[in-house]
């Protein structure tokens, strides 16, 4: 029975309750109404707050980018002056090497002076000259020669000039020929004439003086009227020339003259004129008179020796009157022998274009000589040339990326000559072909290649082949 | 030596060319001497506008022109920096007597080389 009355709770104290929670919430309401509103303001001011600090913070990243602008700005600006510097410092460097440089060059130049100071003779020297190296084959037949001809030129002054052509050849036997080909001192007189003395290249014709050097002579050979061994002009001679070259008008003429004596022409006397009526036209006359010796080469001194000895052995053998008188017959017939009188005359031509049609240069040389002996019993003959050659100077083509076709030159020469060693009187004649190519690797530096056809004066005709190697230094 | 007219006419000539040495002894000619009354700048000023210049006179041509006619006569053209102003004296004299250059020609030529080297 208690165990009933125990679940049955009382109703006060649930009313009582009842009452203390109707009573709470009549004081806790307002109060919780005060919290919410309180809540409320204190998150609206929380928003605020953060809606301050988040314009501030984009106020202070504005003002950071534009900071980071202007750094950059400055960078590049820093980097410009600092190119600049570089290449100011750079410049130094350059100037600083340049004025080395000129200290070094005007070092050197005062050491050469006083070099030059110190040994006469030294004072503006020049070494020159040129080379070559020649295969010929004829008839079956080969032959190597070279040649080696230092020049040396002096010019102690204005005016004067010393020079000299030496020649060492070898390809005629075991022995190297040595040779001067020219020695002469020349003074500029005034400015129209120029004297020399010594040993030079005659001025008959232009070949000796002009284009015998391997590395301008076209050909492997030279034209026959100037071969060395032989040839109707002579190469040089010993003695005094004037010479010079003036305008008159459009036009422009040269001129030589000049005496000599030996080594091939004796008591000889002799001059040139050329007349140049376009520049690129020249057309001259030469002549030269004197006596050549019969023995094949110049006067010697043991040659004249040996005539004497002979007259005086004739002398002893002789004893009356009459074979005294025949003694000398016999020797004015020797005289009249050993040498002979004679004149050569000469024409020459030469001319050079480059003509766009073909695309090319065209040079044509030709000369014509003719001797004249004077009342010697010989008979007058003569000896010319002709020459052309074409160079495609216009065409730009390469072959190999090595060989340029504006470098390579084909050339033509035709020579006939009288010829007579001198010994006797008779003169046959002789004709030679030549076709050639040259390679020019350089402008002083040239490859022949030459065919020959010679028709010899004792009626065989020969074939030949050369190849050359030019070099001018 | 037996005397043609021939050689006599030889003998003339050359006592003639001595005496117009004597007259002109005078008047200078190394290329060091100061140039008679020849007037380049026209043919230099002519020579950089180009084209054909055949037209001019000697002694109107610059040096350019007459290295081009005169050095080409005999051998392919030489490259000016092949040498120093005081080798190109030495050659060009050398030149003047070897190819008959006149005193102008020397002059301009030389001018020339030694700017062009």
């Amino acid at each position: 029975m208690n165990r009933r009355v125990e679940a049955r709770p009382s109703a006060r104290p649930v009313l009582l309750s009842l009452a203390l929670l109707a009573l709470s919430s009549t004081f806790c309401l307002p109060a919780r109404a005060q919290e919410t509103a309180a809540q409320e303001t204190a998150k609206e001011e929380d928003v605020a707050g953060a809606l301050r600090n988040y314009r501030q913070v984009q106020t202070e990243l504005t003002q950071a980018n534009r900071e980071r602008d202007d750094l950059r700005g400055q960078l590049q600006a820093m980097r410009a002056a600092l190119s600049e510097i570089q290449a100011s410092q750079a410049a130094s460097r350059q100037v600083l090497s340049d004025t080395r440089q000129s200290l070094r060059q005007l070092a050197d130049e005062e050491r050469i002076s006083r070099l030059e100071q110190t040994l006469p003779g030294f004072n503006n020297v020049l070494l020159t000259g040129f080379g070559g190296a020649t295969l010929e084959e004829r008839d079956g037949e080969t032959m190597i020669s070279t040649i080696v001809a230092p020049i040396i030129l002096w010019k102690p002054s204005d005016r004067l000039l010393f020079e000299t052509e030496l020649e060492f050849a070898t390809g005629h036997g075991e022995e190297t020929e040595v040779g001067i080909e020219y020695a002469q001192l020349t003074y500029i007189l005034n400015e129209y004439l120029t004297a020399g003395a010594g040993r030079f290249l005659l001025p008959f014709g232009t070949f000796w003086e002009r284009w015998h050097p391997t590395w301008i002579n076209k050909l492997p050979a030279s034209p026959l009227i100037y071969d060395h061994s032989g040839g109707l002009v002579p190469p040089n001679g010993d003695g005094l020339q004037l010479r010079g070259g003036t305008e008159l008008g459009p036009t422009k003429v040269n001129y030589a003259g000049y005496l000599i004596d030996g080594p091939v022409i004796r008591d000889g006397a002799g001059a040139r004129v050329g007349f140049l009526p376009i520049p690129n036209l020249e057309v001259g006359y030469s002549i030269l008179n004197g006596e050549r010796s019969l023995d094949g080469g110049g006067h010697d001194e043991g040659g004249e020796e040996e005539h004497e000895e002979d007259d005086e052995h004739e002398e002893e053998g002789e004893d009356d009157d009459m074979g005294e008188h025949e003694e000398e017959g016999e020797h004015e017939e020797e005289e009249m022998l050993d040498k002979v009188n004679l004149t050569l005359q000469g024409l020459d031509l030469w001319y050079t274009d480059e003509f766009e049609p073909i695309k090319g240069r065209v040079e044509v040389r030709g000369e014509y000589v003719w001797v004249d002996f004077e009342d010697s019993g010989f008979e007058d003959f003569s000896g010319w040339f002709a020459q052309a050659s074409y160079r495609p100077t216009l065409v730009d083509v390469k072959f190999f990326d090595e060989i340029e076709l504006k470098n390579l030159e084909i050339v033509g020469r035709y020579d006939q000559v009288g010829e007579t060693d001198f010994t006797g009187f008779s003169i046959a004649d002789r004709d030679r072909t030549s076709l050639g190519f040259d390679y020019w690797l350089k402008p002083n530096v040239v490859l022949k290649a030459a065919w020959l056809n010679d028709d010899l004066p004792d009626g065989d005709s020969e074939n030949g082949f050369m190849l050359q190697v030019g070099v001018g230094f | 030596m037996r005397c043609s007219i021939t050689s006599s006419g030889v003998v003339a000539g050359l006592l003639a060319l001595l005496v117009l040495c004597a007259a002109g002894c005078q008047s200078g000619g190394a290329a060091s001497d100061a140039a008679p009354a020849d007037d380049p700048a026209a043919g230099e000023a002519a020579e950089e506008e180009g084209g054909s210049l055949s037209w001019l006179t000697p002694r109107e041509k610059g040096g350019a022109t007459l290295w081009a006619e005169n050095c080409s006569r005999c051998h392919n053209f030489r490259p000016a920096a092949e040498r120093s102003d005081r080798e190109w004296d030495i050659i060009v004299h050398h030149m003047r007597v070897r190819a008959n250059l006149t005193a102008r020609e020397h002059r301009q030529i030389l001018r020339f080389l030694q700017h062009a080297n």
